[in-house]
């Protein structure tokens, strides 16, 4: 067989195709049954952990270019995703904003409508001091809507922010009361003495101003509000100053000098009022100290019933100093304490 | 084209000086735009139009300001002078002459300006001047001088605009 192999090469390579197809034959015919054969049965048994094997790896590397192509598709859809949370941001941002300026002009409407007889003009704030010596705002309004010099600026809280110092013809250009020409003539709320608060050089850059021309036996002391006199003609009587943070008393002059605070925080400052016409009093509830708040709560809950709606009502007072703390972070929506500085109608 | 690029520039301070320059301000202190120009100018352009656009753009800053008007013109125009000379000595490009110079120039700006509101006014100390206004603007000054002459470098060339002197 072997020499028969080896003698006649391409006959036997011939003959062995017809038997492999000759099998192949027969197997084929034999494909409608429904077991395997032994030699199937062997065949495949063992081949099966090469098969596992075989597909595990395949499977693996199936798997990695399925990561690979994921991987793309991961990076695209995160570039989107951040490109839209870039985008989402601008929008809460904005919307931040939004809110804020609606905030402000909510009070500004809410301010004319409670007080008709106050005329205001709503103004926008458009640039502050060019030089660092002074203490000055412009705002956007001018000659043709009616200002003149020395009006009120005032906050939609009837915080005093300063007066009209030069007006174009569609600009006008404020002092502040920080800056060194201002001179208001002022009232110490708690007993009612009065005094100039003026502008200060050096107090400027703590953010102060001064109260002078206290006499000697000015009742005064820290923490006192500090509100418009309405003498001198410029500023209704009852527009808040400020905050009583020092008081000094001049031996030479024999007069008592007090740091005002102002309760305007002049740095976020972007609408104003014009006060157009001239009010002798505006009438305001007289601002509480927090402290004596609280105490007149405790008497509230422990009085009867019905003073727990005057208590509501204590809640609502003039309380300034809660205000400095909580305005930046006051949101919006949480307008319940705006109206601190509600009117005695 | 001298003129434009003056022009042009005189735009530029009067709109930023109130509002970019505030929101830029450390201790509610702002650069001074219009005296780190005229000192830039000087070192460029030499002292003869470092003093004729120190009196021109210092009267525009106080038409600006709207107090003391003319007082600026004429600190300016000084010190446009002297920064001119000092340009000459040091033209070599060097930007910490030009901000030491800037510094400098504050610090005499601020003399001038409290010793006029002291004749007129009497309403500032001098501490509270030197150092509370002038000595912390001057430093800002420095810094934003360096900033400026880089710009203000630039639109000379594209303008072709050179030294004078």
């Amino acid at each position: 067989m072997k020499r028969f192999i080896e003698s006649r090469p391409i006959v036997s390579l011939i003959a062995a195709i017809l038997v492999i197809a000759v099998v192949i034959g027969i197997f084929a015919a034999m494909s409608g049954r429904d077991s395997a054969t032994f030699a199937e049965g062997t065949v495949q048994t063992l081949s099966e952990p090469g098969k596992k094997a075989t597909t595990g790896v395949g499977g693996w590397f199936s798997s990695l270019f399925s990561r690979f192509e994921s991987l793309d598709k991961l990076r695209e859809e995160n570039r989107i995703l951040k490109q839209e949370n870039i985008e989402l941001d601008k929008k809460i941002r904005d919307n931040s904003g939004l809110e804020e300026e609606n905030y402000e002009l909510r009070k500004m409407l809410d301010l004319v409508e409670k007080e008709p007889s106050l005329e205001l003009k709503a103004v926008r704030i458009v640039a502050k001091n060019p030089s660092n010596w002074y203490s000055t705002i412009t705002i956007n309004k001018g000659e043709r809507d009616g200002i003149k010099k020395n009006q009120p600026i005032i906050t939609a809280n009837k915080e005093l922010v300063g007066q009209v110092y030069k007006v174009g013809s569609d600009w006008a250009e404020i002092i502040t009361i920080l800056d060194v020409e201002s001179g208001v003539g002022s009232m110490v709320e708690r007993s009612g003495d009065i005094g100039i608060t003026e502008g200060d050089a050096s107090l400027k850059f703590k953010g102060y101003c001064k109260l002078g021309y206290l006499s000697r036996m000015t009742d005064i002391k820290e923490g006192d509000y500090v509100e418009t006199s309405g003498l001198g003609g410029i500023y209704p009587k009852g527009l808040l100053i400020g905050k009583v943070v020092n008081v000094v008393e001049d031996n030479i002059s024999m007069t008592k000098q007090a740091m005002v605070e102002p309760i305007v925080d002049f740095g976020s400052l972007n609408e104003v009022f014009v006060l157009m016409n001239y009010v002798e009093d505006i009438e305001r509830k007289p601002t509480i100290d927090s402290d004596k708040r609280d105490d007149e709560e405790d008497e509230d809950e422990a009085g009867s019933s019905d003073d727990e709606d005057n208590n509501d009502d204590s809640n609502d007072d003039n309380n300034h100093e809660e205000e400095d703390k909580t305005k930046k972070e006051e949101k919006p929506e949480e307008n319940s304490t705006s109206g601190r500085m509600e009117l005695s109608e | 084209m001298n003129v434009l690029f003056y022009v042009i520039w005189a735009i530029v301070f009067t709109v930023f000086q109130p509002t970019l320059m505030r929101s830029i301000e450390i201790c509610d202190i702002a650069p001074n735009l219009f005296l780190c120009f005229v000192v830039c100018i000087s070192f460029i352009k030499g002292k003869t139009e470092g003093a004729i656009i120190g009196a021109i753009f210092g009267l525009l800053y106080d038409l600006l300001v709207g107090r003391m008007i003319g007082v600026s013109s004429l600190a300016l125009l000084l010190l446009g002078y002297g920064a001119g000379i000092l340009g000459n000595q040091f033209f070599d490009g060097k930007l910490i002459v030009c901000a030491v110079t800037a510094f400098i120039c504050t610090l005499l700006y601020g003399v001038i300006y409290y010793i006029a509101r002291r004749i007129g006014w009497n309403d500032i100390s001098f501490s509270t001047a030197f150092f509370r206004i002038s000595l912390m603007e001057g430093i800002y000054n420095g810094v934003v001088c360096v900033v400026l002459a880089f710009p203000t470098k630039w639109t000379m060339r594209i303008m072709g605009l050179g030294r004078t002197e």
